[in-house]
């Protein structure tokens, strides 16, 4: 698993071809569908089945290498709850990516995720990479939502798309790595504003990933 | 959490730029405007401000320039002598009064929220055993660590061998015996899950370390002025209890009313479905309704209540329309046909069927001539008359149905005694057209 912390899995020193980039990333959808353990589950590699839910918004990174880069994700895990709806703007202003996520077990999420999806074309910045995430892919059995209808919705609005599970960590780190890919990494990629990754000063180094094998 | 040096997760009302926590959303929202909106705008509207210089200079707009010196040099104080003085500029502070108090109120729902969602998993699986009863507690509120705690927090003895350490199960927080107060495990049941019936806990049983949850004084504030909010909306005063019995009564009375008129209708049309008694019964039902209708009205009319007041007027309004729903709705039923009516119709209906019969019978008996003259007398062979149709299934089925009609009456189930006299007349057309067809 890519969230593995053992102290194994440290970056050799000095590989001269990495670049590093860094990408702030926000997650949005209805509360308790599962935003907090997909970013526990990315981050630390943890599940709690009582998982509080988010007040405010909470604050995580985490480090993944693609081939000759390394991402840098900041996190912001917004509160799905609708009175902190308000303070959403201000999370995924400027941000590169978003995960909207819902719950597959519950019809009504799906829908709060389209709106999340049209808040985000209007009013986030034009070249955000969004994904969008049926959570709880575990409790087939309970299913409410369709693979299907939410790919063709997703398609349809140019979206990844990904069935995760953050008590499995089924799709969790994949989804997370194919926003890592599909986001723009060339220097010249958003040399101002958003839409291109922060390449790190010099001095400035990233926490190594123990991805990096 | 277990992983100990990692990065900490920070949680709460933070800023995107700065990552400080603000406590509340909205002094969030202000921090971020007042502080960085500018920040990131400053780019912008540096923009604007060269865009707009560049057009002046070269579209060299002197028409908005005139205009603006025209305006300038009419202004003088010569407009002004004459006219009286009006109130200057006042301020009113009640927004800003209101941002003060909206802050601390929404810190105190968020901290109030919080609490709740842990006394919910700390009485969902509470193990009994009492040993495993604090495991559980701790991995759900991890209890701060007290070594280096001398002094109870809240009331400042002293720690000791007779006075010890304790922990709010709540927040963690450190006190002692004296300090600590008990909230009823039961009663926080109720706090976490306000559709589950109120386990009336005895009022003097004392709440003890067992049966309660140890809490200190502010955690246990939170949750009781929580319950009293709960309370108070759950409280049904004896008038509210009275207006929904009379609602209940008038649901029933609706449908009542409507099924008598169909039962009258049908007698009028001398349908054989319904007896008069039948009716007559559901005529007693709606008079037992409209009773009870009346009876509790009054009841709230007679609250007691200050003359013009709100309430007053209220309890009146209800007494009003309770009495003229009865009037319009429940006494002006329809009069019931005597039975030397019904029975009137009754036969004219049966002549009327009976001279329809007889015509079929005729026509059928023609066809049957017709018949035999094309096919000869062999025809006749058919006419084994079973007569003996006892076992017949078709009247065995009407016997049922009779059967189920006759329960139906007695529970005053109308609607079903309908559906079965329907079924029943099918049964008897579709048995007569049997005999008939056998006859020939
Ligand atoms: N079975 C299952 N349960 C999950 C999964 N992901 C989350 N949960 C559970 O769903 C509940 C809510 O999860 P959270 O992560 O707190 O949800 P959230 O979206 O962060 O909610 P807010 O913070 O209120 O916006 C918790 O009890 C989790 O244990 C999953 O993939 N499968
Ligand atoms: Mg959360
Ligand atoms: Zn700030
Ligand atoms: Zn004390
Ligand atoms: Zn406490």
């Amino acid at each position: 698993m890519a969230t593995n912390r053992s102290g194994a899995a440290q970056r050799p020193n000095g590989a001269p071809q990495t670049k590093v980039c860094q990408f702030k990333l926000v997650l949005l959808g209805e509360s308790a569908v599962g935003k907090s353990s997909l970013v526990l589950r990315f981050v630390k590699g943890q599940f709690h089945e009582y998982q509080e839910s988010t007040i405010g918004a909470a604050f995580l990174t985490q480090t993944v290498c693609l081939d000759d880069t390394t991402v840098k994700f900041e996190i912001w895990d917004t509160a799905g709850q609708e009175r902190y709806h308000s303070l959403a703007p201000m999370y995924y202003r400027g941000a590169q990516a978003a995960i909207v996520v819902y719950d597959i077990t519950n019809q009504d999420t799906f829908g709060r995720a389209k709106n999340w999806v049209k808040e985000l074309q209007r009013q986030a910045s034009p070249s955000i990479v969004i994904a969008l995430a049926g959570n709880k892919s575990d409790l087939a059995a309970k299913r409410m939502v369709e693979f299907e209808e939410a790919q063709a919705y997703a398609d349809e609005n140019g979206l990844l798309f990904m069935e995760t599970s953050a008590k499995t960590a089924m799709n969790v780190n994949d989804i997370f790595l194919a926003i890592a890919n599909k986001l723009p990494k060339s220097e010249g990629a958003g040399a101002a504003g958003a839409g291109g990754a922060r390449r790190l000063a010099d001095g400035e180094q990233p926490r190594p990933s123990s991805c990096c094998k | 959490m277990a992983t100990a040096d990692e990065e900490k997760i920070l949680e709460g009302f933070l800023c995107p730029i700065c990552k400080a926590d603000l406590k509340s959303a909205s002094q969030l929202t202000s921090h971020f405007e007042s502080l960085h909106q500018e920040e990131q705008d400053v780019l912008r509207s540096l923009k604007d401000i060269f865009g707009k210089a560049k057009k002046i200079i070269l579209n060299n707009d002197d028409a908005d320039l005139k205009e603006t010196f025209d305006r300038a040099l009419k202004f003088s104080y010569a407009d002004y002598r004459d006219e009286e003085q009006s109130e200057g500029v006042s301020r009113s502070s009640s927004d800003y009064f209101k941002a003060v108090r909206s802050a601390r109120l929404e810190r105190y729902a968020t901290e109030t929220n919080k609490l709740l969602i842990r006394l919910d998993k700390l009485v969902c699986n509470m193990p009994s055993d009492p040993n495993q009863r604090k495991q559980y507690e701790q991995e759900i509120v991890p209890w701060l660590d007290g070594s280096s705690v001398k002094l109870c927090p809240n009331c400042a003895k002293a720690f000791n061998l007779t006075r010890r350490k304790h922990h709010c199960r709540l927040c963690g927080s450190i006190l002692c015996h004296d300090c600590s107060l008990f909230l009823d495990i039961n009663v926080a049941r109720s706090i976490v899950d306000p559709s589950a019936p109120p386990t009336a806990a005895p009022a003097d049983a004392e709440v003890t370390e067992k049966t309660g949850l140890r809490l200190c004084e502010h955690c246990y504030n939170l949750i009781e002025l929580r319950k009293q909010v709960q309370e108070s909306r759950n409280a049904k005063t004896v008038l509210m209890t009275a207006y929904e019995q009379m609602r209940s009564l008038m649901d029933q009375a609706r449908p009542a009313v409507a099924l008598y008129e169909k039962m009258c209708q049908s007698l009028f049309d001398g349908e054989t479905t319904y007896n008069l008694s039948d009716v007559n019964a559901m005529r007693g039902r709606i008079g037992k309704l409209a009773e009870g209708i009346d009876l509790l009205s009054k009841q709230i009319a007679s609250f007691p209540a200050e003359p013009g007041t709100r309430q007053f007027r209220l309890q009146n309004a209800i007494r009003q329309a309770a009495a003229h729903y009865i009037k319009e709705d429940l006494l002006s039923l329809r009069k019931l046909p005597t039975e030397a009516q019904i029975d009137e119709v009754r036969r004219q209906r049966y002549e009327r069927a009976e001279r329809q019969i007889q015509m079929e019978r005729q026509k059928m008996e023609k066809e049957r001539e017709r018949l035999e003259d094309l096919a000869g007398p062999s025809g006749r062979e058919r006419e084994v008359a079973n007569d003996n149709d006892d076992d017949n299934p078709l009247l065995e089925q009407m016997n049922i149905i009779r059967q189920y009609i006759k329960e139906a009456r007695e529970e005053f189930k109308f609607e079903e005694v309908a559906i079965l006299e329907a079924n029943l007349k099918e049964l008897k057309k579709e048995y007569h057209l049997q005999k008939l067809s056998n006859k020939c």
